[in-house]
C-alpha cells in the first residue's frame, strides 16, 4: 500500500479561464518558422495557411498558476493540440488560459505530480481554432 | 518504409492497416538556436527560456545531469507534428496531435520521426485515420511518442 502524498497547491484558480494576450500571425514570422522546419507543404509556404505547430510558439502570458509545492524539480511530459479550424496569416488569435486539474501518482519511482493547464486559441469571432493542453510533472529527486 | 511527400497526396482508399512512414531529423545547436531565437523575436526578447543552459550550453547540461544539450520539447512536437501535415498533404487536415515525452533528446541524436497506421473508419467524402508517431533515435529509444487522428481524402 502506497503513502498518500502530501503536495500543495492552489485550488481557487482550477477551471478559472483567463483571457492571456492577443497575437497577430504575422507573414514574416510564418515564414521564418517554415524555412526552420524545412517546410515544403504548399498550403504553409505558398497558400498562406499557419503550420498547426506553429500554434505552439505563439507566446501568450502565463495564465492562472495553481503554484503547485513538491518536489525539487519540474518536466514537461506530454502536449496535446487539437486543431478546430484552419489559421491563416494575418488572422489575430486570442489565447484563454486554464489550470486544468491537479492530481498525483504514486508508482515505483515514487510520487509524481501531475498539472493539466489548457490554452484555447479563439479566433476574431471568438471561435475555437485549437486547445493545447501540457502535461507539467513534478517530482522529487534525490533527497 | 515510405518517405513523405506533402505534394503527393495520401488517399484513405490507398491506406491500410499497418501502412508506416517516416522522415529523418539530426536536430543540431545551429537549428536549437534558430528555433529559441525565432521564440526570442515572437517574446521581444531574446535567449532561452529556462535560463540554466539546458538547451544550448553542453556544461549548463552537464550540471543538470544530460550528456549534452537537449532539444526543446517542442521543437521535437513540431517536428514530429510536420510528419503528420506532410503524410495528410494539402488535401487532408489534422484533428488532434496527443505526443508523451518520455526521455529528452539530445543534441545530434540522428532520428527517425516515425508514424504507423492503427486504425481507420470510413466517412463521407474523407476517412478517418489514427495514427502511432513517435520519434527513435540511434540508441532504439523512443523519447516521443504518441497518437495522432487525421481526415484523409477519398479518390
Amino acid at each position: 500500500m502506497s503513502e498518500e502524498a502530501v503536495f500543495e497547491y492552489d485550488e481557487s484558480v482550477i477551471g478559472v479561464e483567463e483571457e492571456v494576450g492577443t497575437i497577430t500571425v504575422e507573414a514574416e514570422t510564418v515564414a521564418r518558422y517554415c524555412e526552420l522546419m524545412g517546410e515544403t507543404n504548399p498550403l504553409y509556404t505558398e497558400q498562406g495557411f499557419v503550420p498547426p505547430s506553429y500554434l505552439q510558439r505563439m507566446r501568450f502570458r502565463g495564465g492562472p498558476d495553481p503554484k503547485v509545492k513538491f518536489g525539487n524539480t519540474g518536466f514537461h511530459a506530454g502536449s496535446r493540440m487539437e486543431l478546430l479550424k484552419p489559421v491563416k496569416v494575418g488572422q489575430t488569435l486570442t489565447g484563454w488560459a486554464q489550470a486544468k486539474e491537479v492530481y498525483a501518482k504514486t508508482g515505483r519511482s515514487g510520487t509524481m505530480v501531475f498539472q493539466v493547464s489548457r490554452l484555447t486559441y479563439r479566433d476574431e469571432n471568438g471561435d475555437e481554432v485549437a486547445h493545447s493542453d501540457q502535461l507539467m510533472v513534478r517530482r522529487q529527486v534525490g533527497e | 518504409m515510405k518517405t513523405v511527400d506533402p505534394t503527393t497526396q495520401t488517399y484513405f482508399d490507398d491506406i491500410d492497416l499497418g501502412d508506416e512512414f517516416e522522415d529523418e531529423w539530426t536536430p543540431d545547436m545551429e537549428q536549437v538556436l534558430g528555433y529559441l531565437g525565432l521564440e526570442g523575436d515572437a517574446l521581444g526578447e531574446g535567449g532561452g527560456p529556462t535560463g540554466d543552459g539546458r538547451f544550448t550550453d553542453p556544461e549548463g547540461a552537464r550540471k543538470l545531469g544530460f550528456p549534452k544539450p537537449i532539444v526543446p520539447g517542442a521543437f521535437s512536437l513540431s517536428k514530429l507534428t510536420k510528419l503528420v501535415t506532410d503524410w495528410v498533404g494539402t488535401g487532408g487536415s489534422v484533428d488532434f496531435v496527443d505526443v508523451n515525452f518520455r526521455r529528452p533528446v539530445l543534441h545530434d541524436d540522428a532520428l527517425k520521426v516515425q508514424g504507423l497506421v492503427t486504425d481507420t473508419e470510413e466517412g463521407d467524402g474523407a476517412g478517418t485515420v489514427k495514427l502511432d508517431i513517435y520519434l527513435e533515435n540511434e540508441r532504439g529509444e523512443r523519447p516521443l511518442q504518441g497518437t495522432a487522428v487525421v481526415q484523409l481524402p477519398r479518390r
